[in-house]
Parts: structure tokens; sequence; C-alpha cells
């Protein structure tokens, strides 16, 4: 068994009257990703902020393993655009967080090349694009080379690239064993990232799913097929916006007649189906579609 | 803390919160002596007391000058968040030096009292000026937005005290015997003011404690502040 970092026991969350969490008990350890899924006020934000010891539990315990105490990277769902540039923020954040100045330079100048931004650029974070601005986030998370990263809704204002070049990027650091807590909408098309589900509803938790990494597929360089879906729907504005809101790396494209043409991979097909009937769209077509995937 | 108090400088900069209350010192202090001559020490009195008011509204703008997410993440590079605080309220302090030193300063050097001011005077007067400061800074703090239901309930209460703390030598004639005791509790800037208006005839004790007794009460009230801040953290 890998190593514990942080655990909560039988954590209870209360604001003023209403209960937020309750009866919490959660491990995470070193290595593993786990996706926080549910709606909006459901209590993922408060969990990661639990984990983070940003906020306190009203009962029960949080337990930091380890000594020295792991190092904990936390992003939250947005940042606020600071009157100054990216490199000159990363410094200050580095600065506060102790880093050693010979350190710090090249890691920002690595984080910016990790993320595709220019450390040269002196627009000013105000001007920044929501999802420029989310890349600036994952990197202040990302200075310290955390033992575990908190993110909040780190896809929400990514496009399409970007979503795929992060879910990369986690698969990288999850490698050298940090633990990642992403906390979505929506699914995550992470079909290369090993991580387990926890549904969090009305401040419980629930086990959602286990994914397996096809290791040995991969491992041996032999092709593995992708199986994806193309999903024809007729959907109208308000719909649209709430699909691409809980599936962020789905990418529906407007056709001549009206309607939504969208590609969506086998695991994430069920819950966006789920999802499009629930918001009152009409599916047209699904078509099963076969092809060489990644090695 | 350096790299703390450097970042919020940068923020508070360009964030330009600083400039009403600055400004509004600063050419309140040019106004006041465009009258001349004026007494020395009873002067200062005034400028120490209206440095305090001014120390107050820089130090709720520093407080709360980052967007909470964005104070999520200062806190968590910082290690903690009564480290994160304490920088606020030291920065608010180290920003309202200057306008001590320009109060203390300007009559003196262009002549505005009825008589040169001894270096003794002038020394005494910077201190009394750091430890309103102080005070100010120190008492804003407990006025953030995070300890209170609205912006608006926080202020009103936060002058309130600002009025209490100033008048409590008129509120101790006119509270009714045993209740005097509650001006114990009030930011002690009237010991500075008394001890200015009244300063060739107060003893040498008394000139002292009148700037440690707010230094003191400023040094209390912020770590009685951090100390609940890390035990309530960003709820």
């Amino acid at each position: 068994m890998t190593e514990l970092l942080v655990s909560l026991k039988n954590v209870h969350k209360r604001y003023g009257g209403s209960t937020v969490l309750s009866e919490v008990n959660l491990e995470l350890r070193k290595g593993e990703c786990l996706l926080l899924r549910g709606g909006n006020g459901q209590g993922k934000s408060t969990l990661l902020k639990l984990l983070a010891g940003l906020i306190a539990p009203t009962s029960g315990e949080r337990i930091i393993v380890g000594s020295p105490p792991p190092v904990i990277g936390y992003a939250p769902d947005r940042l606020a655009g600071l009157a100054m540039t990216s490199a000159d923020y990363l410094r200050h954040m580095g600065r506060i967080a102790g880093i050693e100045p010979r350190t710090l330079q090249p890691r920002i100048l690595e984080l910016h090349e990790r993320f595709r931004l220019d450390p040269a650029n002196k627009t000013n974070m105000r001007h920044y694009s929501k999802g420029m601005l989310q890349k600036v986030n994952m990197m202040q998370a990302s200075l310290r080379e955390p033992d575990l990263l908190l993110l909040d809704e780190p896809f929400s204002g990514l496009d399409k690239a970007s979503v795929e070049h992060l879910l990369s990027s986690l698969q990288a650091v999850q490698q050298i064993g940090t633990a990642i807590v992403v906390a979505v909408h929506g699914d995550i098309p992470a079909e290369y990232l090993l991580y387990r589900t926890l549904l969090v509803r009305n401040g419980e938790l629930f086990l959602e799913q286990e994914q397996e990494q096809e290791e040995g597929v991969r491992a041996k360089g032999s092709p593995q097929r992708e199986v994806r879906y193309e999903v024809k729907s007729k959907l109208d504005e308000r719909q649209v916006n709430r699909l691409e809101l809980s599936f962020p790396a789905v990418q529906l494209a407007p056709e001549d007649d009206g309607c939504y043409c969208c590609f969506i991979p086998e695991s994430g097909l069920q819950r966006f189906i789920a999802e499009l009937l629930e918001a009152g769209g009409i599916l047209l077509s699904l078509q099963r579609q076969e092809e060489e995937g990644k090695q | 803390m350096r790299a703390l108090l450097a970042y919020l400088h940068k923020c508070f900069m360009t964030s330009y919160r600083y400039a009403p209350p600055t400004f509004v010192y600063l050419l309140g202090i040019i106004f006041v002596y465009s009258v001349v001559p004026n007494p020395v020490m009873g002067s200062y009195a005034f400028s120490a007391s209206f440095l305090f008011i001014v120390s107050i509204a820089l130090s709720a703008a520093v407080i709360d000058l980052e967007r909470t997410n964005q104070e999520l993440v200062t806190s968590m590079h910082a290690g903690s968040l009564s480290k994160l605080n304490m920088a606020k309220v030291l920065y608010s302090w180290l920003f309202t030096l200057p306008l001590g030193w320009f109060a203390v300063a300007y009559p003196a050097l262009t002549n505005k009292f009825d008589r040169a001011a001894s270096l003794e005077e002038l020394l005494m007067a910077t201190g009394y000026h750091a430890a309103a400061a102080w005070l100010g800074a120190s008492i804003a703090c407990w006025f953030t937005v995070k300890l209170f239901a609205s912006r608006v309930q926080s202020l009103m209460l936060l002058a309130a005290v600002i009025a209490c703390s100033l008048g409590a030598k008129g509120l101790e004639n006119v509270l009714p015997q045993g209740w005097d005791n509650v001006l114990h509790v009030l930011p002690p800037i009237r010991f500075s003011i008394h001890a200015m208006m009244n300063y060739d005839s107060v003893s040498w004790a008394m000139k002292l404690w009148a700037m440690i007794a707010p230094l003191l009460y400023g040094s209390v009230s912020v770590l009685v502040f951090a100390i609940v801040m890390n035990k309530r953290k960003l709820n």
C-alpha cells in the first residue's frame, strides 16, 4: 500500500444552520488520482478546502501524515487577474512559499513552457482570458512540486487542446507520485489517467467508479483500439451551455440543420446521454466508431 | 515576511486604494497649517489623531485587498492565514509611517509653529504618530468583512469605535459611576492626545506611557486577531 498523505475522519462541515459535508471519511495516498464529481453547491469545493487545510471542519479530524508534512498545491475554481504579468505573479507566490531564487526562475520558465504561455509576455493578468488565468492558476499550484495537488474545476475556460494538454500534464505528475484531487461538474475524458471517482451529493461521498489503466496493452507498444461515439442531437442554447459546462472537454459542433454533433469516448457516453436527456435535448443518432489509438 | 510585504505593496500600489486616505491626510495637513502660527505639541496632537483615523482606513483597505480565491492561494503559499494577516497589518503600519514623518516635518520645516520645535518634541511627536498609526492599523483588522455579516455593519461599528476612542475623555464624564471601566477596553489614543495637549505639564512617565500604551494595545490586538483568524480560518 502506498504512503498515506492526508486523511479526513468523520468530518462534518456546517455553515450556519446548513450542513455542507457530513460524515466524510477519506484517505489520500501518494500517486493516486481522485475525481470529485457533483453539481453546484454539493460540497466539492468545501471538501478541497478542508483537504488543503484552508478551512476547519466543524467536527471530525484532518490528519496530515509525514515529516516534513506533504507539500500541498491548491488551485481554486478561478483566479482573479492581478495587475502584474504571469511571471511576476509566480515570482511573488514562489518567494512567499520560500522557494530559493536560483530554483524559482527556472521553475517559472519550466511551468510557462509546460502550460504553453510566454514568460516574456508583458501583458497584465487583468487582460488575460479565462483560459489563460486558469493556466496561471495551475502553474501557481504546481510551483513547489506538490505531493498533493488539489484542483477545483481546472478545465473550466480551457479549450479542447488545453484540456488534453492539462490531462497529459496531470498524467505526468501522477507518474512521479503526486496525488491529485480534481473537482469537476461532469466527466473528464481521461482515459489514460488512473483514477477513482467519488460522487459528492448533498455533502455525502459515494464511490462511483474506478478506472483501470490498460497497462499491458500500452506497455507492449501494441496498438490500442479507441472506441468513441458520434452523437447527433437537437439542442437549444441553454442546453448547449449546460452540456459544455458539465463536459468541458467535449466540443459541440453546430451543423447546418440546427443540430449539434460531437464525439464522446466510450467511458463517458452513458453520463453524457443521461445529461443530454435530462437537459431536455433530443437524441437524433448515435454511431459507434473504432480507430487505432495512441501507443 | 519580506516576500509577503513586497507582494502586498505591489497589489496595494496597483489597486490605487491608498489614494483617497493618503491624499485626504496630506491635503488635510497642508490645509490645517495654512493658518499660522500654531502651538507645537497641540498641533501634533491633532495630526496624530488624524493619522489614527487614516491608518484605520488604509488598514481596512489592505486587509480586504485580495479577492477570496487569491487570499486562499496566498495563505497556502505563506503557510498560514495568520502569517498573511500579520503581514497585512504590518504593511498597513509601514505604509502610514511616512505620513507621520510628513506630519511632523512639514510644519517644522515650513515655520508653521509659534516657535521652533525642539529636537525632543520632534522625536516624541514622531513616536506618538507611529504609535497612533500602529493602533489604527491593529484595530481596523477586526473590522474585515470576514468577521461581519455585511460591510455596512462593520463600517458602522468601526465608526463607533473611532468616535468613542477619540471622545473617551468626554465619555468618562457622562458615564455613571462604575461604568467608566468600560473605557479601558477602548483603544488608548486618548492617552497620546492628552500627553501632547498637556506636554509641558505631564510627567515623563505619562509621556512615555502615552506612547507605549497604544503600541502595547495594538500588539495584543493583532496577536488575538491572528489567533482568532487561525481558529476560524477562511470560513
